[in-house]
């Protein structure tokens, strides 16, 4: 399962900083491409560029955005903290143990193709309408990467440290803290980054199937109402929320894991 | 010479001691064998050998011969499959902090400065952090790394790590330092500055050392005595005292002695190896 | 070699291989056998706890969810089913894929593609993919093609991703070799850069793989159609509010099996196509 987001910024950071005008150019081409077709068709349904900046504001003014998106982002959040929690837990212990890791690995590997999603219907028979069910999908998908980041990054602690650490006659809890826990942090961080988008996609398509508020029902609802405008404004605002999250943990990495900057010189 | 050279293991220089005085380690018919995957590896077949207070004892031979194994087992991080251990006359339990060990890596903490990780020791053993640092500052200074305090692991040369890695060490103020291969990674030249530099720490400090090498004119440079391994089975094949005079430093390399030394415990090596090794010439060095 | 022990070997063993030692090592190697009993155990409790203490009527026993999609396989309704959403999600998943593929691959070649894409892409990656259902709707309404195209999209990031890093991180030296051997531009790219791109690329491609799952579930779910035209998706919601349990059970049966045997049959062959190459390169 590896790291789309990392993936992509890797991606975006091979590519040779000295052209970025070509890059903008790209950007531009898009846009204009839009407008023109915006402009030319003359119907409702491709709102101008101009047109959808205008709802943005006009959605954030009535407080309407406000209102959805803080309902979305509790949600999710709250969903990604108890993946963080219960993930970094299971990579730990299946780190650890080895009956642990034999139990866990596989079952991971197994039910990674299966598509977590199909759990709603069951998970709202179970706990109703409303915020659990959601939140109990975004911990399941979130575990994932969290938990294997985890494992990995565990994983990755040498012999000779842990010996070190018994050498100096550190506890478990204090081998923990300063030995695994750092050591596991760029991995963990890794998993955070991959676990950030699938928590907005997820929340946002429950939001989506029957329901009456968060970001994916203003969308649903500014369809019904056929105002594409109001349907790509909140597209747009997605897009900026999924862009934040990833440079949030991104330079959350670079404070963090500050040391492996002196490594790759 | 060849009266300083005795037959294998006829004696320690231990067993030449009054018997009042007890060696402060006994490895006694030590054994360990890995199994996995129905595979049986005999890494060790009984070792036996004193060590006495205060000697530096080098163990040189081979790549896998069970020379690490045999330091693991020493610092309590493996278990013997048979024979015994004694430490001042006491069976070892496990790790402790009277045996401080240096790996093959200076294992640092990458995310920790050095002055952090020297001090590290201190604050587990629950000293305040104003006095670790202090602890630390002062062996980073026998070590000759004052004025990279405040520096990363990534930030110094291999031969700065492993001095930082050394410092840590003598930060548990061990009875016996367990050194195995430390400056293997290292270049030849800093690896002969670091040589001097350990004994000259070494010789100041009245510790018993415990050093792995699998080259010869360290072992010998560096040692009191030297036990010669073979392999497969791990054993000792020699037992050997050097009779080179202290203080050393960079004169004694040029001493003619130690140009027989190499030549006898090459020989000793070639013999184990078998006629096949013959042809690589008479150094180990590269 | 002579008198070697000065000790009498007074031999301890520390550990002796016992049975039950060497049973649970051989488990330990292997792992997928912890794992199955675990899973079967899981499924055995779940079973024993329904048909004695008793589960809510909307969770059926695994022996209840076995015997429903049995049945409803026999009168072929699951069939029909699968079948709508595994059309989609074949078809999504192929036109995303190849297309990112291809100029990932082409994107990674030439400095002034990729720098041209690399802008649209990484303005469009951060959106969650399944917005663009409504949008296309607008023109498509909830259709096949809508659906298809979203599931397309979704496949198309990790697999253009993945190519692009893939092919940008070939060894330089690889191709100067290539080069110097005499190679021309087509050869060196058939015979050097693909090859060497190809376990990142297909490491990408499972992961496209996934999503597709995922978005012909999340596409069916939303606005869904009737009749077997929903598809496992639509179908799971609209018998969640007819209660019909037994049918909700078993497409989610359904999709998870065929989860499970699509990335395994796409592992096998991958195992059997790039033989000596490295395919967990993008489990990390
Ligand atoms: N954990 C283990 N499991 C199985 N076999 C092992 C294990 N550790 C060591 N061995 C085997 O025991 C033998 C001795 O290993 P050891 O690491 O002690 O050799 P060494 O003399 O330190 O070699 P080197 O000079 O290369 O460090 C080798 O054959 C090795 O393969
Ligand atoms: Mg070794």
């Amino acid at each position: 399962m590896a790291n789309p987001t990392a993936t992509a910024t890797a991606a975006i950071r091979n590519a040779s900083p000295g052209p970025s005008l070509r890059r903008l150019l790209g950007i531009a081409l898009l846009l204009a491409v839009w407008e023109l077709v915006a402009n030319t068709s003359g119907t409702r349904l491709t709102p101008t560029l101009r047109e959808i900046g205008t709802r943005i504001a006009f959605d954030l003014e009535t407080g309407m955005l406000w209102f959805h998106g803080r309902l979305t982002l509790m949600l999710a959040f709250s969903g990604l903290l108890i993946a963080v929690v219960i993930g970094c837990a299971t990579g730990l212990l299946m780190a650890r143990s080895r009956w642990a890791e034999a139990m866990m690995q596989p079952l991971l590997g197994a039910t990674y193709p299966i598509p977590r999603l199909a759990l709603y219907p069951i998970l709202i028979l179970l706990f109703g309408l409303g915020a659990a069910p959601k939140v109990t999908l975004v911990v399941l998908e979130c575990l994932y990467p969290m938990a294997l980041g985890t494992y990995v990054g565990a994983r990755s602690v040498t012999k000779d440290q842990l010996w070190l650490a018994r050498n100096v006659g550190a506890g478990w809890l204090r081998t923990l803290r300063d030995v695994t826990l750092p050591a596991a942090l760029p991995a963990m961080l890794t998993g955070l980054r991959a676990a950030a988008p699938i928590m907005l996609i997820v929340i946002v398509v429950t939001e989506m199937i029957g329901e009456n508020r968060g970001l994916g029902y203003m969308l649903m609802l500014a369809r019904a109402n056929f105002e594409p405008d109001g349907v790509l404004a909140v597209v747009a605002v997605l897009g900026v929320l999924g862009f934040l999250f990833d440079r949030l943990i991104a330079l959350l990495s670079k404070l963090l894991v500050f040391w492996e900057r002196g490594v790759r010189m | 010479m060849s009266g300083n050279i005795h037959a294998p293991l006829t004696s320690g220089t231990a067993t030449m001691d009054p018997p009042a005085d007890q060696p402060q380690l006994r490895v006694a018919s030590l054994g360990k064998t890995f199994s996995r995957n129905r595979k049986t590896v005999h890494a060790l077949q009984d070792v036996s050998f004193d060590v006495p207070r205060g000697q530096f004892l080098s163990i040189l031979g081979p790549s896998g011969c069970g020379k690490s194994t045999l330091l693991h087992i020493i610092g309590g991080f493996e278990q013997a499959s048979s024979g015994s251990l004694l430490l001042d006359g006491r069976p070892v339990a496990g790790p402790g902090r009277d045996r401080g060990m240096m790996f093959q890596q200076a294992t640092l903490f990458p995310w920790k400065t050095i002055e952090s990780n020297v001090a590290w020791p201190f604050i587990v053993d629950g000293h305040k952090r104003g006095e670790a640092r202090e602890r630390a500052h002062e062996l980073l200074a026998t070590v000759g790394l004052s004025g990279f305090e405040r520096s990363y692991p990534a930030e110094l040369s291999g031969g700065m790590r492993q001095r930082a890695a050394l410092a840590r060490t003598l930060g548990l103020s061990p009875d016996i330092l367990l050194m195995d291969e430390p400056f293997g990674a290292l270049d030849a030249q800093t690896r002969e500055l670091m040589q001097e530099e350990l004994t000259r720490i070494w010789e100041h400090s009245g510790l018993t050392v415990i050093f792995i090498t699998h080259d010869i004119d360290e072992a010998v440079f560096l040692g009191d005595r030297v036990l010669v391994m073979g392999a497969r089975p791990g054993r000792i094949i020699a037992d050997v005292d050097v009779e080179l005079g202290r203080p050393r430093g960079t004169t004694t390399k040029k001493d003619p002695q130690m140009a027989e030394y190499h030549s006898h415990f090459w020989e000793l090596i070639r013999q184990e190896a078998g006629p096949q090794a013959d042809r690589n010439g008479g150094s180990d060095r590269s | 070699m002579t008198g070697t022990a000065l000790h009498q070997p007074q031999a301890v063993e520390h550990r002796q291989a016992r049975q039950g030692v060497a049973a649970s090592e051989w488990m330990l190697e292997r792992r997928w056998p912890v794992a199955l009993a675990g899973a079967v155990t899981l499924l055995a409790l779940w079973q024993l706890y329904g048909s004695t203490v008793g589960l809510p009527e909307y969770i059926l026993t695994p022996v209840e969810i076995a015997r429903s999609a049995a049945e409803l396989t026999a009168s072929g309704r699951l069939v029909e089913l699968a079948s709508a959403s595994l059309r989609r999600l074949v078809f999504g998943f192929t036109i995303g894929t190849a297309t990112g593929v291809l100029l990932g691959l082409l994107s990674g070649v030439s400095r002034k593609l990729g720098d041209l894409l690399d802008g649209p892409v990484s303005l469009t990656y951060p959106i969650p993919k399944i917005t663009f259902l409504p949008i296309i709707a607008i023109w498509l309404g909830f259709s096949d093609p809508a659906r298809i195209i979203v599931i397309a999209a979704a496949c198309f990031f990790p697999a253009y991703l993945n190519a692009h890093a893939a092919t940008r991180s070939v060894d330089q030296s690889l191709v100067w070799v290539a080069m110097n051997a005499g190679a021309g531009k087509l050869r060196t790219l058939m015979q050097v850069v693909l090859p060497a791109a190809l376990p990142r690329t297909v490491a990408g491609i499972r992961q496209a793989l996934a999503l597709a799952f995922i978005f012909m579930f999340a596409t069916e779910a939303i606005g869904s159609g009737t009749g077997t035209d929903a598809g496992l998706g639509g179908e799971m919601f609209a018998a969640r509010t007819t209660g019909e349990y037994e049918v909700l059970w078993a497409a989610l049966a359904t999709v998870a099996l065929l989860g499970g045997t699509v990335d395994a049959t796409f592992r096998w062959l991958v195992g059997k196509l790039m033989i000596g190459q490295e395919l967990e390169a993008g489990r990390g």
